[in-house]
């Protein structure tokens, strides 16, 4: 089983996204990049600090063909050809809850814990892939966690902070 | 020319992103259709929609130059609810508001101002002719 956030799971996630939308009645034409921005929340062991991880994802036809985590302070315009389409943002808690199975992320993005940019019409239109591409983010992987396994004990003095700017 | 009205989000509720991604949908909508922003220029009233399998909803107010898109159900309001594919669905065009009816996958809570639900159904309707936006 990979650990979380390593390229072993992500390579995971995308089989699991692939496989998905195979099932699918129809997937959105064309190429997206989506960018998930997963900030430091002072709970979750996966991201240091005041920090962030950041990956890119581009997603064709509804596949994944690629993703990347960035380096800190990386420029993300030097993998990606025109602009962002999609950027998810949110605390590491969270997105560390939807990989465990412990939270929905559809629940996340609708309650704003998960902030989410982008053309709303397209990804509405494609509400049953983007259900099916979050599925295999939840559900689809089975995943170590060397640090630790959510849920987390409430942090004492949290760096919300981190994600205002979302 | 027909200036839409703004489109406000009110801070804070239990659905916060499903407000912004309401009023996102609204902004793009009105932007590119006369017709829609004709309409929500002159409508009045609240409405409510309702993601029913998740418990959550939003008012969307049509006032004097402003739509306001709050993160909670609030009022004895029309109410639009079904589940969130299927108001996705709806909203977005890839599938009939009738035939949703008919197959009872939304249901329609008629309140006044009944108008008020015409107006949020044509406005939130992605226009045919509108293409792929970029962030």
């Amino acid at each position: 089983m990979p650990d979380i956030y390593s390229t072993e799971w992500y390579d995971a996630v995308r089989a699991a996204i692939n496989a998905g939308v195979t099932r699918l009645r129809t997937t959105p034409e064309g190429r997206f990049v989506v960018a998930v921005e997963i900030a430091a929340d002072g709970r979750s062991p996966y991201v240091d600090g005041e920090g962030e991880r950041r990956f890119l994802m581009e997603i064709e036809d509804g596949s994944c063909l690629w993703y990347r985590e960035l380096d800190p302070g990386e420029d993300e315009k030097a993998h990606v050809a025109g602009r962002v389409d999609y950027r998810f943002r949110g605390p590491a808690t969270v997105f560390d809850e939807i990989a465990a199975g412990l939270a929905d992320p559809i629940d996340a993005a609708l309650r704003g814990a998960i902030t989410v940019r982008g053309d709303m019409r397209l990804l509405l239109r494609h509400a049953e892939h983007v259900k099916s591409l979050l599925e295999a983010y939840t559900n689809a992987v089975s995943t170590t966690w060397p640090l630790g396994r959510p849920p987390y004990e409430a942090a004492t003095s949290g760096s919300e902070g981190a994600v205002a700017r979302a | 020319m027909i200036l839409p009205p703004e489109v406000a989000v009110e801070p804070g509720g239990e659905a916060a992103g499903m407000a912004s991604m309401v009023a996102e949908l609204l902004r793009a909508n009105l932007a590119d259709s006369r017709a829609r922003a004709r309409m929500a220029r002159r409508a009045r009233g609240s409405a409510v929609l309702m993601m029913s399998d998740r418990d959550l909803g939003v008012t969307v107010t049509f006032g004097p130059g402003v739509i306001v898109v709050s993160g909670s159900a609030v009022g004895a309001v029309p109410v639009l609810s079904g589940g969130w594919l299927e108001m996705a669905a709806v909203c977005t065009g890839t599938r009939s508001p009738l035939r949703a009816l008919l197959r009872r996958e939304i249901r329609v809570t008629v309140r006044p101002p009944v108008s008020v639900l015409a107006t949020i159904a044509f406005t939130l309707n992605v226009p045919r002719a509108a293409g792929r936006a970029r962030e």
